[in-house]
C-alpha cells in the first residue's frame, strides 16, 4: 500500500501543560495499526476530521441470510441462519439435504433420516434415524453436543485419574483399590513399585480431536449484515443505508474520506518506484487529485530530516535502534491549488483528463491522444528525470490534479529498513457545504510507503 | 488492429473464441480480451444466455459459460463495471455490478456474486455459493473468508472500470 493516511484516534490524551514542542510527529504515527487506506476511512463533516474503523461506531441495520434471504432481527444475538441453510465443513459449499422415511422393522423404530451431500467435494453426512419430528438444526446441534460432551467427559476422567495417581504416590490417601479398573495392570504394578512419572497418557482416539468434531457436522450458514456507521465523537451519521432493501447498494447518506480528501499517489520520475538504494538521490513525484466539485488550496509540509526520535523509519531487524539523520527530504513546491472535478467526470474525455500525465502510457488510443495534447513544457519536466529545487510550482497540473516533486536523499542506512515518509497536508476551501458546516480548513498526515531499501 | 470494435463501442479481441454469439448480449464499452465465451446452448424462452453490462473487462484466458443443472442451461448475467482478471473460470448464475474478480479465480456452477464485491486472486467459490453485497472475499489457505467492504468502493470500482476500459 504505497500511500496510507494516519488516524490520530490512538494518540494519548494530554493536558495543555504536558504539550511539548519536542514532538515533531504524532507519537503513534510509527504504529502501522494507525495507517489506513483512503478507501477504508470516513470523514466527519461536523468534526472536520478523519474517522477510521476504531473511531466510528457500526450499527447493524440488516441481518440476513444471503442464501435464503431470510431477514433476522438485527438486535438478536444470532449469527447463523435459523432455517435449513447448511455449509460443507470442508469446502463451505451449500449442502443439499434429502430425507428418507424408514418403516418400522424388527429392532428399528419408525422414523426419518436425513442425508446431507456436498455437490462440490463429495462430503456426506447421515443423521441416522430420527423418531421425533424436530428441525434439522436442532438435530445437528444435539448430535454435535453429544460428541463434544463425550470428549469433555473423557478429558475430565483423565485429569481426575492423574490427580488420584499423584495423591497415591505422595500421600497414599488414594489406595490401589481405587485405581483398579482405571489403569492397566502394568501401570498399576509400576505404581505399586513406587515408580514416579507413571501417569497414563491420555490416548485420544480418532474421534476425539476437536477439529475433527468440527469437521464432522454440517455448518449452519452464517448471517450477513449491512451496517451503518456513526462518528463516535459527535454521534453524527457517516454512512446511512437506504432501508428499502437489504440488498440495495444505495445510501441515504455517505461521507467517505475518498469523496472529500484529495487522493495522493506517488511515482518515480524515471524508473520503478521500488529498488530505492542507500547513498542515493531519488526524484519522486506526488500527485494530488481533487474529488470534490469545488477547488481546494493545498499546503504540504514534511520534515527536512528523518531521525530516530520520530521513528517514522522502521528497521525490521533492530527495532528501536538509533539511526541518526539518514534521510533528507526536499519539497520545493509546498503550496498549490487543485481545481474542481468536472461536472460530468465520468465522460470519457473528462476521465482521461483526470489521469495525471505521469500515469498515462502509450497502450490506448485515448491516452496517446491525451499525451499529444499535453503541453511540451510539462512533458519535458517529467521526462528529464531530475527535479529543479528552485521551482516552487507543480511539475504538472490538470483540471483537478497537480503533480509536485519530492527529492529523497538516502544516506548510510542498514539494509532492509522500510522507508516511510510522512507528509502533512492542509486543505483550505472557501466553499461552504451547508450553513451548519462552515468552511473550516482541516489537515491530515499521509504516509508514503516506499518499501525496503536495498544495498 | 487486434480488436474488433462494434457499434456500441465494445472491443473484442480477434483471438477470442465466442460460441453462440447470437445468445450473447453486451451492453457497450466493454473490452473482451483473448478469452472463451461459450453460449452455444440457447435458453428455451428466447432470452440471451449470457448478458454482460457496460464498461466491463474480461481478461485474457477467461472462460465464461452459463450455469448448468439437471434441467438444462440457465442464463448468466454479468453486471456493469465488472473487472474479471486473467485465467478465471466462470460459471456463475449472476455477477452484480462493480465487482472485481482477481486473477485465476474459479466461480462455481450457479454461484451468485452481488454488487460491489472484490474477490482476491486464486479464489475458488463453490457452486451455488452466494456472496452478499459489499464483500471482500479473501483467500484463507484452501478456503476463503468474507469480510465487509467499505462503501466507498462503490464509486471507486466504477471509476476504475471506466478508466481501464478507456485509457
Amino acid at each position: 500500500m504505497p500511500v496510507s493516511l494516519f488516524c490520530p484516534c490512538s494518540e494519548p490524551m494530554v493536558s495543555s501543560e504536558d504539550i511539548s514542542m519536542d514532538y515533531k510527529l504524532p507519537r503513534t504515527i510509527g504504529d502501522t495499526n494507525t495507517h489506513h487506506a483512503l478507501s477504508d476511512l470516513y470523514f466527519c463533516n461536523d468534526c472536520r476530521a478523519l474517522r477510521c474503523r476504531k473511531c466510528s461506531e457500526p450499527q447493524i441495520e440488516f441481518k440476513f441470510c444471503a442464501r435464503c434471504r431470510h431477514k433476522a432481527d438485527p438486535h438478536e444475538i444470532t449469527r447463523v441462519c435459523p432455517k435449513n441453510c447448511f455449509d460443507c465443513p470442508k469446502c463451505a459449499a451449500p449442502l443439499s439435504a434429502k430425507s428418507q422415511t424408514h418403516a418400522p422393522a424388527e429392532g428399528r423404530p419408525k422414523g426419518k433420516s436425513f442425508l446431507f451431500s456436498c455437490g462440490n467435494c463429495d462430503w456426506t453426512y447421515d443423521t441416522g434415524v430420527e423418531t421425533r419430528p424436530r428441525p434439522l438444526k436442532v438435530i445437528l446441534q444435539d448430535q454435535r453436543a453429544d460428541m463434544n460432551t463425550e470428549l469433555f467427559d473423557r478429558l475430565r476422567e483423565h485429569y481426575a485419574l492423574e490427580k488420584d495417581i499423584r495423591s497415591f504416590l505422595s500421600s497414599r490417601k488414594v489406595t490401589s483399590d481405587d485405581l483398579v479398573g482405571r489403569v492397566t495392570p502394568d501401570q498399576l504394578a509400576r505404581l505399586m513399585a513406587g515408580k514416579r512419572n507413571s501417569y497414563p497418557d491420555f490416548e485420544p482416539t480418532d474421534s476425539d480431536s476437536y477439529c475433527k468434531v468440527q469437521s464432522e457436522f454440517p455448518e449452519s450458514h452464517p448471517l450477513s449484515t449491512r451496517i451503518s456507521h456513526i462518528c463516535k465523537a459527535c454521534r453524527g451519521d457517516l454512512v446511512k443505508l437506504d432501508r428499502s432493501d437489504f440488498l440495495s447498494t444505495k445510501f441515504y447518506k455517505i461521507s467517505s474520506a475518498s469523496d472529500v480528501l484529495p487522493e495522493i499517489e506517488i511515482f518515480r520520475l524515471s524508473g520503478k518506484l521500488d529498488n530505492l538504494r542507500r547513498n542515493s538521490t531519488n526524484n519522486l513525484c506526488v500527485n494530488f487529485a481533487n474529488s470534490q466539485s469545488f477547488s481546494l488550496e493545498i499546503n504540504v509540509s514534511t520534515l527536512t530530516y528523518l531521525s530516530s526520535d520520530l521513528d517514522p523509519v522502521e528497521d525490521s531487524a533492530n527495532p528501536g535502534v538509533e539511526h541518526g539523520h539518514m534521510v533528507k527530504l526536499t519539497l520545493p513546491c509546498q503550496r498549490f491549488t487543485l481545481g474542481p472535478r468536472p461536472d460530468k467526470f465520468t465522460r470519457p474525455e473528462n476521465l482521461v483528463q483526470g489521469i495525471p500525465t505521469i500515469a498515462l502510457d502509450q497502450e490506448s488510443k485515448a491516452s496517446r491522444v491525451e499525451l499529444i495534447a499535453k503541453r511540451s513544457a510539462s512533458l519535458g519536466r517529467l521526462s528529464s528525470g531530475k527535479i529543479d529545487t528552485t521551482r516552487d510550482c507543480p511539475l504538472d497540473e490538470g483540471a483537478n490534479w497537480a503533480t509536485i516533486p519530492l527529492l529523497v536523499e538516502i544516506g548510510e542506512v542498514e539494509e532492509g529498513i522500510r522507508l516511510r515518509l510522512p507528509l502533512f497536508v492542509t486543505v483550505h476551501t472557501t466553499h461552504q457545504i451547508s450553513p451548519s458546516h462552515p468552511a473550516v480548513p482541516y489537515g491530515f498526515w499521509a504516509i508514503l510507503d516506499l518499501g525496503p531499501i536495498a544495498v | 488492429m487486434d480488436y474488433i470494435t462494434t457499434q456500441s463501442n465494445n472491443r473484442i479481441h480477434r483471438g477470442s473464441r465466442i460460441k453462440g454469439s447470437s445468445n450473447i448480449q453486451i451492453q457497450g464499452n466493454t473490452l473482451v480480451e483473448e478469452c472463451v465465451i461459450d453460449a452455444h446452448e440457447a435458453i428455451p424462452d428466447g432470452s440471451p444466455t449470457i448478458v454482460i453490462g457496460k464498461y466491463c473487462i474480461l481478461g485474457r484466458g477467461v472462460e465464461l459459460k452459463p450455469p448448468v443443472s439437471t434441467s438444462g442451461v440457465h442464463p448468466s448475467a454479468v453486471g456493469s463495471y465488472v473487472l474479471i482478471g486473467e485465467n478465471c473460470k466462470i460459471a456463475s448464475a449472476a455477477i452484480g455490478s462493480r465487482v472485481i474478480v482477481g486473477e485465476g479465480c474459479v466461480l462455481g456452477n450457479g454461484s451468485i456474486i452481488h454488487d460491489c464485491c472484490i474477490l482476491d486472486p486464486g479464489l475458488v467459490v463453490p457452486g451455488k455459493y452466494v456472496v452478499p453485497p459489499f464483500s471482500h472475499v479473501l483467500k484463507w489457505g484452501d478456503a476463503f473468508k468474507v469480510r465487509h467492504l467499505n462503501e466507498s468502493h462503490k464509486l471507486r470500482i466504477e471509476l476504475l472500470a471506466r478508466r481501464r476500459v478507456i485509457a
